[in-house]
């Protein structure tokens, strides 16, 4: 469906209203009064909260019009609810990062204007990211999303850890910019055309040849292998989760980790792979020409969770524990990718909506405890149970909920991964992800365990309230509450998610002109 | 004659870029670096693209070119700031990275012959044609990299002020990554 400008935009109010946001952020930040403490979070913070709403009536509309999807400017740009999906959990992510991030001193007195205007272009990054379906947009969407994440990387500029994070950040990011610019130059040259659907247009008749496609669109998965951090381009995730302020480090490892995925997503079940029945993307995939990348793909998923599992081991700062854990995560999101079916695409929808809120909420302990005055190693978690008992109670609901046990949000979000595994005769796979989940247990239960059975105090009087001020205390409740919650009435975002991917899914071939 | 100048531009490319990694000194590098950028402009110049070609020149060759020349004399380095040689197995491991890269795009390009290309439209590649382009089928893209250029500068203030005025507040018991070296 092809439409004007002007009714292009209606479809595009999320992005728009961020752009808006983010210049009135500067705006403010630069003629503002003087005395205008925590004024700029709050602005940005509100325009978030107004473009999660603009996704969610966006969302709504799709669905009440029967219109599966949207293609704007020239069919580059996709409007659908796979779409919105990962907007929706992106613009959540970025929302509570604003929020959380309005309490940490060090970001207020290093100049919130530049954070959050930093901030806001990376939503809007991951937000191109999620609908773009052009090779050109595609780039342009994931160096929005990446120039300002390696700046925030470095946002503390005294403090040595985090300018190396950025420098780390920045030099392998180029790296894998790098490259995977290489395999789309290939791909246009292969093809003759930028458009995904042309791509697949291009192999389907024969003009394109699916092996020599198949082999950059590898150079490709290096790019993006890197931003969703999957083994062996993870080495940069422990330096750099480890030396970015922490409220980044939370937004990289969920918000920019989902707009990866959602373009991982897209572009290879664009390109290289078709739905059985045109209409039904919720139901079985065919590989095109299936030069084996859903074994590639898979052995990297394994790789990735095994790395991340047995490093996390030995850790002793925290941060650098749910890097690794972090790291473990992308494994498992990467199980649903290689199932070929709707159930996979939805587990992996799932499994990250969840994930995000659990991450959130470890990530936000963290700020909680060392904005309180206490540290970010393991050992300075010691009778936190005792001494902040809320605190202590979120943070074991999130790591009990990483690892995957029930009552909790990411045992749903495992049985759904596993189930869409075993369904689809991925048995040895599904035994490998259940083996490194039983070993996750043990260095989660290491941090809890160190929260309640070390430093006991003797007597009640012995206490030393570690006091995290309400701010904190609400916005842990806002992600407990999701990460319970999910875990026992899981059905309507099961639904929602089931939905994204039925009602749109990755966009099938169409017939489209090899040049526009 | 149009092979012998693509083969000309190509050498002269290769060789640039050769140069630009093989160098020690930045300076002959960036400097290579020139031959590299002024090559392909003239492989774009066969490939009947004359406005990008010319761009390339003047953003490239030009404004990029200077601006590292000025960064690499105002950090003013010296031999031993150029850090040693690499060890063997470090040294190895990218040569056989290139290598399966190469391989990879040798077998791609060998497989099958690139799309057959000629100019689809008449005026391809003059500056109109590069302008209605860039603001139809990719006003998206094009309008999304002004906001990424905007973060890229506001980037570079926050990396270049300096709080004279506002020291930072004393850190927080060893809040966040003071020991980051691994």
């Amino acid at each position: 469906m092809q439409l004007g400008v002007v009714e292009n935009l209606s479809f595009l109010t999320p992005e728009i209203l961020l752009t808006v946001t983010l210049g009135a952020v500067i705006a403010l930040d630069i003629g503002g009064p003087k005395d205008r403490k925590g004024l700029v979070a709050r602005l940005a913070a509100t325009g978030l909260g107004a473009t999660l709403l603009m996704v969610i009536l966006t969302y709504f509309e799709l669905e009440t019009k029967q219109r599966a999807r949207v293609f704007l400017f020239a069919d580059s740009f996709v409007v659908d609810p796979f779409s919105m999906f990962f907007k929706l959990v992106a613009g959540v992510c970025s929302f509570m990062i604003a929020l959380f991030a309005a309490k940490v001193r060090r970001i207020e007195s290093q100049g919130e204007g530049e954070f959050y205007t930093l901030l806001l272009v990376t939503t809007l990054g991951i937000f191109l990211m999620a609908g773009v379906t052009d090779l050109v947009g595609m780039v342009v969407a994931i160096e929005t999303l990446s120039i300002p994440s390696y700046i925030l990387a470095g946002f503390y500029k005294r403090d040595r850890g985090s300018s190396e994070a950025s420098l780390k950040y920045v030099l392998y990011g180029a790296t894998a910019s790098g490259s995977m610019l290489f395999g789309l130059a290939f791909l246009y040259g292969l093809s003759g055309t930028t458009s995904f659907q042309g791509i697949s247009a291009a192999i389907a008749s024969g003009r394109a040849d699916v092996l020599s496609i198949s082999l950059m669109l590898g150079l490709v998965l290096i790019g993006l292998g890197f931003k969703i951090s999957a083994a062996p381009f993870h080495m940069w995730t422990p330096d750099v989760y480890e030396g970015s302020p922490t409220a980044v480090t939370a937004y990289l490892s969920t918000a920019s980790k989902a707009g990866g995925f959602a373009i991982l997503i897209r572009l290879f079940y664009s390109i290289l792979a078709r739905p059985e029945v045109a209409s039904r993307p919720e139901g079985q995939w065919i590989p095109i020409g299936d030069p084996g990348w859903t074994t590639l793909v898979a052995v990297i998923a394994v790789v990735t969770m095994t790395i991340g599992n047995l490093a996390a081991y030995k850790q002793t700062n925290v941060k650098r524990l749910l890097a690794y854990s972090s790291i473990a995560h992308a494994g498992y999101i990467l199980l649903g990718f290689v199932v070929m079916h709707g159930s996979g695409l939805m587990a992996m929808l799932f499994y990250i909506a969840t994930y995000v809120f659990m991450n959130l909420g470890a990530f936000l302990c963290v700020i909680a405890v060392s904005e309180a005055g206490g540290g970010e190693e393991i050992s300075d978690f010691r009778g936190l149970g005792w001494r902040a008992p809320f605190l202590g109670f979120c943070m074991a609901a999130f790591l009990f909920s990483l690892t995957g046990l029930p009552p909790l949000a990411g045992f749903v979000g495992k049985v759904y991964l596993f189930a869409a595994l075993v369904e689809h005769g991925w048995v040895w796979l599904s035994v490998v992800a259940a083996l490194n989940s039983a070993v996750s247990l043990y260095y989660y239960v290491r941090v809890v365990k160190t929260m309640y059975l070390e430093g006991i105090p003797r007597r009640a009087g012995d206490v030393v309230p570690l006091r995290i001020g309400s701010h904190f205390g609400i916005m842990l409740f806002v992600c407990l509450v999701p990460t319970i919650l999910f875990g026992i009435y899981w059905q309507p975002l099961a639904r929602l998610a089931t939905w994204s991917v039925g009602a749109s899914a990755p966009v099938e071939a169409r017939p489209v002109a090899a040049h526009k | 004659m149009r092979d012998a100048f693509f083969v000309m531009f190509s050498f002269l490319a290769i060789l640039g870029g050769f140069l630009t990694v093989s160098r020690r000194s930045p300076m002959y590098s960036a400097l290579s670096l020139m031959i590299f950028f002024g090559a392909v402009s003239g492989v774009m110049m066969i490939l009947s693209a004359p406005f990008l070609a010319l761009m390339q020149l003047m953003v490239y060759a030009g404004a990029i070119l200077v601006l590292f020349l000025f960064v690499i004399m105002l950090l003013a380095l010296r031999e031993e700031d150029s850090g040693g040689e690499r060890p063997w197995p470090l040294q190895l491991l990218a040569g056989i990275g290139c290598a399966v890269l190469f391989g990879l795009i040798a077998a791609a390009v060998l497989r099958r012959e690139f799309v057959a290309w000629q100019p689809d439209k008449p005026g391809f590649g003059s500056p109109e044609e590069v302008g209605r382009t860039m603001f139809a089928d990719f006003v998206l893209p094009f309008e999304v990299v002004s906001v990424l250029i905007l973060a890229a500068t506001m980037g570079a203030v926050v990396l270049a002020k300096k709080h004279l005025d506002k020291p930072e507040p004393p850190a927080q018991g060893g809040s966040t990554g003071t020991g980051g070296g691994h």
